[in-house]
């Protein structure tokens, strides 16, 4: 009886281990808790100064910027953000992707879109105990490829001030106005956008047409 | 080795490992990049170490605990009072015993589960797991042990027996 309990506990781990989530930037992930730890302590340490200095930027925004909605407050718009961008957008994913990209490992993906970036807000997909820290993204779809359709979406992305951003204080990857390229999976498993997120390893790029007409030719 | 490098390489089983642990895929991912993140924040020492593997798979493990520590007041075991035993000369016994031996393991001590997840999926020995658990290798062969006997002592031993 034991050597079969422990066979049978041999199978059944093992068989949970095979419906364990693929590997999607861990390193991201790791690096982007690093940064957040580091944020917290030095915000700790340097106490009023730090964070009268955070008010003094936050508030010449404001006096210059239109309404903020929701997240998007501090966040300028794309086209001084990130003008005319090409490429993956920015991550630290590195050698921790679980798919190389290309236009056919795109077509696998659950959704693919062409949209401009409308509004930044909470993101919907992470769990309440999560620290993961997703904002959910509102774009006017100008193209579906794939798994949608619709004038709008909201996919959870990583926040735009990712990527290779020293202590997350860079200039934002994206921003209101952006037009990317988006490819991702439903992060639960669901068959809505509800819980949609968009991948990063260079599978949600900006626009560029050749890389658009790439994504159609490979979804078609 | 880089911390890329590291990732590239381990990432995959330790998420693989962090999910038969937790048995959640979204605690599963926070609990790796958690164990992760100790990593890369004392990177210089994980990088010396004779086992980085072991080092980083003892942040897993240790953080792990640690989350079911925190959730300790509010934490119930699994309820098995609806369980119903699979009847006999059911095509899908086999599967079914499992599944009863899934729901039984779920109301164990996280640390038997635990040292039964190093034991039986991670294949380490008593010293191994103790390493990992950051306890004595006797604390390791009586939790082991008593969570066998937990498990041989419910319902699903009999359905193991019927299956075989």
């Amino acid at each position: 009886m034991t050597d079969q309990l422990e066979r049978e506990l041999r199978l059944l781990f093992a068989e949970d281990a095979d419906r364990a989530p693929e590997p999607v930037a861990l390193t991201t992930g790791a690096r982007r808790r690093v940064r957040q730890a580091r944020r917290s302590r030095i915000a700790w340490g340097a106490g009023a100064l730090v964070a009268a200095s955070m008010a003094a930027v936050v508030s010449a925004g404001a006096l210059t910027d239109p309404p903020p909605t929701e997240r998007t407050a501090a966040l300028p718009p794309a086209t001084s953000a990130a003008p005319q961008r090409t490429g993956a957008i920015p991550d630290e994913a590195n050698g921790s992707c679980a798919f190389s990209y290309s236009p056919r490992e795109v077509a696998r993906r659950a959704f693919t879109f062409d949209g401009t970036v409308t509004a930044i807000g909470p993101g919907r997909s992470d769990r309440p105990d999560s620290v993961l820290a997703h904002v959910g993204v509102t774009f006017t779809v100008n193209e579906w490829f794939t798994g949608g359709s619709g004038r709008t979406v909201t996919v959870d992305m990583s926040p735009p001030f990712g990527g290779r951003v020293t202590m997350g204080y860079g200039p934002p990857t994206y921003g209101i106005g952006t037009r990317l390229l988006v490819s991702g999976e439903h992060r639960w498993g669901g068959k809505t956008m509800a819980d949609a997120i968009a991948w990063g390893c260079q599978f949600t790029r900006y626009y560029d047409p050749a890389t658009a007409d790439s994504w159609r030719e490979a979804t078609r | 080795m880089g911390f890329e490098e590291y990732v590239s390489e381990q990432g995959r089983s330790l998420l693989r490992l962090a999910y038969v642990l937790t048995g959640d895929a979204h605690r599963a991912e926070d609990l790796t990049q958690t164990a992760l993140a100790d990593a890369y924040r004392h990177w210089r020492k994980v990088a010396a170490a004779r086992e980085p593997d072991a080092y980083v798979r003892r942040m897993l493990v240790n953080a792990h605990l640690s989350w079911h520590r925190r959730r300790s007041s509010t934490e119930r075991p699994t309820d098995l009072a609806g369980w119903e035993p699979p009847s006999a000369g059911d095509p899908a016994d086999e599967v079914a015993a499992r599944d009863q031996l899934r729901h039984v393991l779920a109301t164990l001590a996280p640390r038997a589960r635990t040292a039964l997840v190093l034991r039986y999926y991670a294949d380490l020995d008593d010293a191994g797991i103790a390493e990992a658990m950051g306890v004595t290798v006797s604390a390791v062969r009586a939790t082991t042990s008593r969570a066998l006997a937990t498990l041989r002592g419910s319902d699903v031993a009999a359905a193991l027996k019927e299956t075989s």
